[in-house]
């Protein structure tokens, strides 16, 4: 009953018509190299601010889902991936296009994508309610323990080493205190400025992170791509024979990857490509031009959207940065993340999962008859690009409180945020401790609380173990690869 | 050119010191209330305080044993600190020439300084970007936009 309110709900024209906007801007954000699905969402939340709750999200889901499929047009045309997550796509779709073979790989890789895409958002449709209802058991403690595993799964991936990344989802946790003590209701860290009452909003901090520091880094780049695409070369070619197995295995890989916290589309598209290349019995032709290879990656990034959000819908724990974004999003727009979602915003929660599936069949559509025209996007210079999108990063800020002081507090984080990231710490670890401090805190705090003190109920319940368990094996992981590494180098040295 | 190892001993220290401070602030912050109900986010302080600590710790002492290295912030050190200050001149600037002044001014010059050849064209698109804006913000959204507040003296 639910899903068909929910149904009726996303089948107006007003919300078909907000995912398809949605959708084609995330294409056309996703086709620009340099400009991240994060970006998109950020920028928008400002803009979609201004909506109902369900059209403000179809047009994020839209974003999300568009963005992830967008980075393969330039990867496999330009050889530039629109995404990181498109690098291991443009490994074989750029060589299918020098052998006048692009119109295959782009069709592989929309039907793919949509495959993965599609599938992801079934699963997050059929266990998103049943884990939603588990999240009830959750006590203050285990909610504690949540936010310290969805902040290890982001730490563990940094790639400025475990230490690095350990600092920054402390910075963010520790950002997160500025403001009201959610306790004692005495303000803290304030540096005596009213602004700062209500503590750090995560918006500005995410749009200076994700968006300026982009232009930044762009100022390096005269253009994007210098390659240039050639229309008439493109031709409709069929299916290849064979391909389904890897679109299936893509579609699994990244769907569960997508539910681990901080694994992401690029580990996803990269493990899938991986194992295909290994499976596959014409290996030598990856590296080459391989349809199998996009594939597998293809299905895997863009399976990760539906996986990211079930940690995120149900838990309130954001996977990712995207999915971080997009919990910004809910919250602007009054929607708590967790079981509530699925009792009391029910209609507008499984609106919002029904919009992915709309968003999947737009991409589909567009992507099998206009994505050569996307690619030309790449070529936008840089100097319009940089100009155009600091203006809206910086309305963007300012349009959500009215406020010139979150505008100044955008640039801030931009502006460190850029010179962290240059020197190793994680953004997303940073962005991320600042989004589950308060649950952080307040989990650890009620639990003390109640347990008078006493620390040993971080260890009492099953679930508590489980996460605890969790947590370990995320952090162990990359010093077993670092160790691992120091090992392969040592021997290799040995052996000069 | 900077020396990739001396910034990260100068930042490794920094977090040192942000460990400490915050240590040592978890009581001053509460002494106000009452001791039970702040115990538990005095603990929850000092225990970032301390993993941050421990941390930093082995960030400075990798940092020091490290051999040095350059570090490039960017390829192009001009574009790049251009554009820093050109965002700071169009925050500052909007709180006093307003939004529509301040964008007109900044749109041609960041395009101009990233190397947009042309003028007119650059003109055009400035005003078709923040007409977009505005129309979007403060017309459709009715977002108040910064308004200028330079020549309120002159006009009252």
């Amino acid at each position: 009953m639910i899903l068909l309110d929910a149904l009726q709900a996303v089948m107006t024209v007003d919300a078909l018509f907000a995912i398809f906007v949605g959708t084609v801007s995330g294409i056309i954000i996703g086709g620009m190299p340099g400009l991240t699905a994060t970006m998109a969402v950020a920028l928008l939340i400002p803009i979609t601010f201004s909506f109902t709750p369900l059209i403000g999200l179809s047009i994020m889901g839209g974003v999300y889902a568009g963005a992830m499929y967008g980075g393969s047009i330039p990867a496999i045309l330009l050889s530039t991936p629109g995404t990181p997550a498109a690098a291991a796509t443009a490994i074989e779709g750029y060589p299918l296009t020098q052998q006048g073979k692009g119109g295959l790989a782009l069709k592989v890789s929309v039907v793919a994508s949509f495959v993965g895409g599609t599938f992801s958002v079934f699963v997050l449709l059929a266990i998103a309610p049943i884990l939603a209802d588990f999240a009830l058991k959750f006590g203050p403690a285990e909610y504690f323990l949540l936010a310290l595993m969805g902040l290890t799964g982001v730490v563990s991936v940094a790639t400025g080493g475990l230490a690095k990344g350990i600092i920054s989802g402390l910075i963010g946790l520790i950002i997160a205190l500025i403001g009201t003590d959610p306790m004692t209701g005495m303000t803290r860290y304030d540096f005596g400025m009213v602004e700062l009452y209500e503590g750090v909003s995560f918006m500005p901090a995410l749009i200076g992170m994700f968006s300026i520091t982009q232009m930044l880094a762009l100022t390096s780049e005269k253009s994007i791509s210098n390659s240039d695409v050639d229309l008439k070369s493109i031709k409709r070619d069929k299916m290849p024979k064979g391909i389904w197995p890897f679109i299936a295995f893509g579609t699994g890989v990244g769907t569960v990857v997508g539910i681990i916290p901080g694994e992401g589309a690029t580990i996803a598209a990269f493990l899938s490509y991986n194992v295909a290349k290994a499976k596959s019995k014409l290996k030598h032709l990856f590296g080459k031009g391989n349809p199998e290879g996009i594939a597998a990656a293809e299905a895997g990034n863009n399976a990760c959207v539906g996986g990211s959000l079930v940690p995120l819908l149900t838990l309130g724990v954001p996977g990712n940065t995207v999915s971080a974004a997009l919990m910004g999003g809910l919250m602007i727009q009054g929607l708590i993340p967790g079981p509530e979602l699925f009792t009391k915003h029910a209609v507008i929660t499984y609106g919002f999962i029904l919009s992915l599936f709309i968003a999947n069949i737009v991409f589909l559509v567009i992507g099998l008859f206009f994505a050569p025209y996307f690619a030309k996007i790449a070529k936008i210079p840089t100097s319009i690009l940089v100009a155009a999108i600091s203006v809206f990063a910086i309305i963007g800020s300012y349009s959500i409180n009215n406020s010139m002081f979150d505008v100044w507090l955008m640039l801030l984080f931009a502006f460190s945020g850029f010179f962290l990231d240059k020197l190793g710490f994680s953004l997303s670890a940073i962005i991320l401790g600042m989004i589950l401090g308060p649950i952080a805190e307040n989990g650890f705090t009620q639990a003390m609380t109640i347990s008078a003190g006493d620390s040993s109920i971080f260890f009492a319940s099953t679930i508590a173990k489980i996460l605890w368990a969790i947590t370990i094996i995320l952090l162990i992981q990359p010093l077993f690869t670092h160790y691992k590494d120091r090992r392969q180098r040592a021997k290799a040295m040995r052996a000069e | 050119m900077l020396q990739r190892k001396y910034i990260e001993i100068a930042i490794g220290l920094f977090f040192v010191l942000l460990a400490v401070l915050l240590y040592g602030s978890a009581d001053t912050v509460n002494q106000a209330v009452s001791k039970a109900s702040t115990d538990s986010t005095s603990t929850y302080v000092n225990t970032l305080a301390i993993v941050l600590g421990i941390a930093a710790s082995i960030e400075l002492t990798m940092s020091i044993l490290s051999s040095p290295t350059v570090i490039e912030f960017s390829k192009n050190p001009l574009k790049f600190t251009s554009l820093i200050f050109l965002l700071i001149a169009y925050v500052w600037g909007m709180e006093y020439i307003g939004f529509v002044l301040a964008t007109l001014i900044f749109l041609p010059a960041t395009m101009k300084m990233m190397g947009y050849e042309s003028l007119i064209k650059s003109l055009i698109i400035s005003a078709g970007i923040t007409l977009f804006v505005y129309m979007l913000f403060q017309v459709g959204f009715e977002i108040l936009l910064p308004e200028p507040t330079l020549f309120e003296g002159f006009l009252s």
